[in-house]
């Protein structure tokens, strides 16, 4: 049962990287977003 | 205990079942009970097959007879009446197993010598097929039965092991070592087709590959080999009419089926079928990545100081499909900070994409020697641009750069079609999951099979007890 699934799901992972490495597309940032890259100072100790 | 499959008899509707050969029934008889004086105790002793079973156990001293003795030889006596033993298929029940009618006629208790670890063992009658074992081990149920065929015993690779194992002429499926050591026999009931005697010990080496056990055993005399294949509970119960009255166990055992190993043999060349699939679909991405430069700018700056408004002429991206943009700055941070907060502009459409850049580069001398954080450069990629006319618009500021006010200059460029390794990280990262969830799965149930086995290959053979 557990295999059924893996190939389902692998599949459309296959098929979403593909279209990502074809279109230029990330398929992590609309996992993780996109950072804050304020200056932080050394060790982030402070904000400018 | 002695191999004796018994013949088999003609199906009623003349054709071969389980591909068993058949020879024609013997002559229809009635099998006659035989009744005589226990010569241990005295009470009447019934023994229900006397054709067949050599020895049979008295029900009220439990002394081991010899019934093709005229005089009833007793065998052996066992010292005390015992509640010990619960017997959980009465004597004389009957059910149906693997498609055959079986008759329960005796039972025993073994135990492994060294370490006392037992189990039972229940003789199974018919007058057609002869006899077959049905074990009983904490909950776990095995059909047993004897094979006249001798299996190759040999070393082989099973694994990233070496290891004992035996073949069977029917497969290459090697049967691997599980326990090695003298069994004996503790407790008997009922009859018996040889004579059992109480503390008879034999030697016996178990080989398993789930759900089927192969088990040698030997005396003086010879040896004997038997298929064991895992019967679940419920089965056995269906069979004897027994419906939730057996022990119930929830904990791995040695010829017990694992749902998580059959998941993991069909999940992991999936598994490396689509690793290998994404690696080369990256290498491909890769190499067909534009990979240059449409933009290079360099502007001024002077420290501690804010600047608006500045734009990067308009560039061109010549390819008509989306791909991304990668925009690189390059600040001379010193301790000190540089920062980058813009857009970049579709000249045709409008559309912009966000961006923003921090260069913090910082290094000294402390107690623990030199030591440096941060980079001077800063990039950031922008996925799915469609080609066309583009520029940026940004404000900047920057930090104290230790009081030198001296006009400083930065760099932007700015990269189409950078390969992106990012995708095939996070690709393999979630294509790899659930199969390391199902060795997780499988390897916790194969640690539990071989928990009490002695050739144990989760215990390296250097760890003590």
């Amino acid at each position: 049962m557990l295999s059924r699934i893996y190939i389902v799901y692998a599949t459309v992972l296959c098929l979403l990287f593909c279209w990502a490495g074809a279109t230029g597309w990330s398929i992590w940032i609309p996992l993780v977003g996109s950072t804050v890259v304020r200056p932080t100072g050394p060790g982030g100790h402070y904000h400018k | 205990m002695a191999g004796n499959t018994g013949d088999p008899e003609l199906p009623a509707n003349g054709q071969p079942q389980d591909g068993e050969s058949v020879v024609p029934p013997p002559p229809a008889r009635k099998p006659l009970a035989r009744n005589f004086e226990c010569t241990n105790c005295g009470a009447s002793v019934t023994v229900k097959y006397p054709g067949a079973s050599l020895s049979c156990v008295c029900e009220s001293c439990h002394a081991v007879i010899d019934v093709t003795n005229e005089g009833y030889k007793i065998l052996s006596t066992y010292a005390e009446k015992t509640e010990k033993y619960k017997i959980l298929l009465p004597l004389g029940s009957r059910g149906t197993l693997k498609g055959k009618k079986w008759e329960v006629i005796g039972f025993m208790c073994r135990s492994d010598v060294a370490s006392l670890y037992y189990w039972y063992e229940y003789l199974l009658f018919n007058p057609y097929y002869g006899y077959r074992f049905l074990t009983e081990d904490k909950g776990h149920w095995n059909f047993v039965t004897m094979t006249k065929e001798k299996p190759e015993v040999k070393n082989t690779a099973v694994g990233f092991r070496s290891c004992e194992a035996a073949f069977l002429e029917e497969s290459n499926q090697p049967f691997v070592i599980y326990n090695r050591g003298k069994s004996r026999v503790d407790f008997v009931l009922g009859e018996f087709y040889w004579r059992v005697r109480i503390n008879t010990e034999v030697f016996a080496t178990d080989y398993i590959n789930p759900p089927r056990m192969l088990s040698s055993e030997e005396d003086n005399s010879e040896v004997v080999w038997s298929i064991g294949e895992y019967t679940p509970r419920e089965e056995v119960e269906a069979a004897f009419n027994l419906q939730d009255k057996l022990p119930k166990s929830t904990r791995m055992y040695a010829t017990k089926p694992s749902l998580a190993l059959a998941d993991w043999k069909a999940i992991w060349p999936c598994w490396l079928l689509v690793l290998v699939f994404l690696f080369c679909a990256q290498i491909y991405f890769s190499g067909q990545a534009e990979n240059v430069v449409v933009s290079q700018f360099t502007g001024n700056f002077i420290p501690n100081q804010k600047f608006t408004d500045v734009t990067i002429p308009k560039f061109t991206i010549n390819s008509k499909k989306s791909g991304n943009v990668h925009i690189e700055v390059n600040a001379p941070s010193d301790n000190s900070w540089f920062w980058l907060g813009g857009e970049l502009v579709n000249n045709d459409t409008g559309d912009s994409y966000p961006l923003e850049f921090s260069c913090e580069y910082y290094h000294g001398v402390d107690s623990d020697g030199s030591w440096s954080e941060g980079s001077t450069q800063s990039g950031h990629t922008i996925y799915g641009v469609p080609g066309g006319d583009y520029y940026i618009n940004f404000d900047g500021e920057s930090g104290d750069f230790r009081n030198n006010t001296n006009q400083q200059s930065y760099n932007v460029t700015v990269t189409r079609g950078v390969p992106e390794w990012m995708n095939w990280f996070i690709a393999s990262f979630f294509a790899s999951m659930i199969p390391i969830w199902a060795w997780i799965l499988m390897r916790r149930d194969e640690v539990a099979r071989w928990a009490n086995s002695d050739f144990n290959p989760y215990v390296s053979s250097g760890s003590s007890d």
